[in-house]
C-alpha cells in the first residue's frame, strides 16, 4: 500500500508536479484550499450564485464546494443549481445524479429543457443530420447551452454563474482560441468583469484543479456524479486534450504553468486585445454579441432550415 | 529466479515482476496516465503504488461530458 505523504493514510493519487502522494482527505483539503481562494475572490455578500450543474463530476464538486464555502464563511450568498437538459439519451443518467445531489444538499434546483427553450433538442438535430458538415454536435450544443445558462440565470436574478471548469478545460480552451486566432475570445478569457451587463459573471472554483484530481476525489468519496463520455463528443478539443496530456506527462506542471502564463499575458494585454471589438445587441434575440447576429441565433437558423425541411 | 506476483489487469490474470507499479501497468496497457485513472481493488490508486499479489487493476477514463467551454473560456 502506498501511504499519503502528508498523513500516512492510504494514498489515492500521485500529484506528479509536486511529487507527492495524497489520501482522500488530504486531496480534498488541497482542492478545497484552491477552490476557496477563487470563491473568496469572486463571491461576496448579497450575491445570488447559480451553479451550472450537469450532474458530472466537475459541476457536482463545484456545487458541493460553493455550498460548503458559503456556509463555512457565513457570507450572505444564495446558492441554487441550474441544469440544462439537451435531450440526449445520455443526459438522463446525469440529470438523475444532479437531482440526487441537490436533494442531498438541500439546494434549490431548476431543470430546463433545450427543446422548450430553443424549440429542438440536440438528439433531434443529430437524427436529422447536422446542418453544417464543418460543425460538430459540440458546437451547437456548447453555444446553445451557454446561451441558455446565461439567459435563465440572469432572468432568475443571478449575480454569478458558478461553473465546473477545471484546469484542463481552461488550458484546452486557451490553446483552441490561440490556434483559431480568436482574439475576441482571448480578450475575454478568464475575465472577471463581464464585458456586458447582460452577461452574468462566471466563477470557476476548480480553475486551478487538475481534472484528474477531481475525478480521483469524486470516485474515492462516492460523490453522486455521472461517469460517462458523451457519445456525440468530437472536434478539435479532443486532439488538443491529447496533445496537452502528453505534454503534461513529459513535463509535470505543464498545464498549470500554461494557465498561469495565459492569465499573466492576457491580463497585461486585455485592453490591446479588445481594441476595436465592440459588443452590441443581437438583432434577433437582443443578447450581447460582437457580430450583427449572435452565434446562437446563427446556429439556430441553420438548425431550423433542416428541421423545417 | 526473479520473484513474481499474479494480478488481474482489466480482467486478465498476469504474472509480473514483484516490483511492478501502477505506472508500469498504465504504460504496458497504453492507458495514458493523464486520461485514465487506475482503480486497484475498486479504489483510485497513485501511479507509484507497488502492486501486490491478487490485486485487481481496472482503468476508468477521466471523462468529459461535452465540450465544456466551447472555445470561450
Amino acid at each position: 500500500m502506498r501511504r499519503c505523504d502528508r498523513c500516512g493514510r492510504e494514498a489515492i493519487i500521485y500529484i506528479r508536479n509536486k511529487r507527492e502522494a495524497l489520501c482522500e482527505s488530504c486531496l480534498f483539503l488541497s482542492i478545497r484550499r484552491r477552490a476557496y481562494s477563487v470563491l473568496r475572490r469572486d463571491l461576496s455578500d448579497g450575491d445570488f450564485a447559480v451553479v451550472a450543474l450537469s450532474g458530472g463530476k466537475d459541476s457536482s464538486l463545484s456545487l458541493i464546494l460553493t455550498k460548503e464555502f458559503v456556509e463555512r464563511e457565513g457570507i450572505d450568498v444564495r446558492v441554487a443549481a441550474l441544469t440544462v437538459d439537451e435531450g440526449t439519451s445520455y443526459r438522463r443518467a446525469s440529470i438523475e445524479m444532479a437531482m440526487k445531489l441537490t436533494s442531498q444538499l438541500g439546494v434549490e434546483h431548476r431543470i430546463v429543457r433545450m427543446k422548450e427553450f430553443h424549440g429542438f433538442s440536440i438528439e433531434e438535430i443529430r437524427e436529422k443530420k447536422l446542418p453544417n458538415e464543418r460543425r460538430t454536435a459540440c458546437t451547437y450544443c456548447g453555444v446553445l447551452r451557454r446561451q441558455m445558462i446565461n439567459t435563465i440565470a440572469r432572468e432568475w436574478g443571478a449575480t454569478k454563474v458558478v461553473t465546473g471548469h477545471n484546469l484542463d478545460d481552461l488550458v484546452q480552451t486557451f490553446v483552441m482560441n490561440l490556434t483559431r486566432g480568436d482574439v475576441s475570445a482571448l480578450s475575454r478569457f478568464l475575465s472577471r468583469e463581464p464585458p456586458s451587463s447582460s452577461l452574468v459573471q462566471r466563477v470557476r472554483p476548480l480553475m486551478y484543479v487538475y481534472e484528474k484530481e477531481v475525478a480521483a476525489y469524486c470516485i474515492a468519496a462516492g460523490i453522486p456524479a455521472h461517469v460517462g463520455k458523451c457519445p456525440l463528443t468530437q472536434g478539435m478539443r479532443i486532439g488538443i486534450r491529447r496533445a496537452l496530456d502528453n505534454m503534461e506527462l513529459r513535463n509535470p506542471g505543464f498545464k498549470l504553468n500554461l494557465l498561469k502564463s495565459a492569465e499573466k499575458m492576457i491580463s497585461a494585454s486585455r485592453a490591446r486585445l479588445s481594441e476595436g471589438i465592440e459588443l452590441r445587441k443581437c438583432e434577433i434575440c437582443g443578447e450581447p454579441t460582437t457580430e450583427r447576429v449572435c452565434k446562437a441565433c446563427q446556429l439556430k437558423a441553420e438548425i431550423m432550415k433542416v428541421i423545417e425541411r | 529466479m526473479e520473484r513474481t506476483i499474479k494480478v488481474y489487469v482489466q480482467g486478465e490474470l498476469l504474472e509480473l515482476p514483484w516490483n511492478t507499479t501502477v505506472r508500469d501497468i498504465h504504460d504496458m496497457t497504453d492507458h495514458n496516465r493523464e486520461s485514465y485513472i487506475a482503480l486497484v481493488n475498486g479504489k483510485p490508486a497513485p501511479e507509484d503504488r507497488y502492486l501486490e499479489e491478487g490485486d485487481v487493476v481496472m482503468f476508468t477514463r477521466i471523462t468529459y461530458h461535452f465540450s465544456p467551454v466551447g472555445g470561450r473560456g
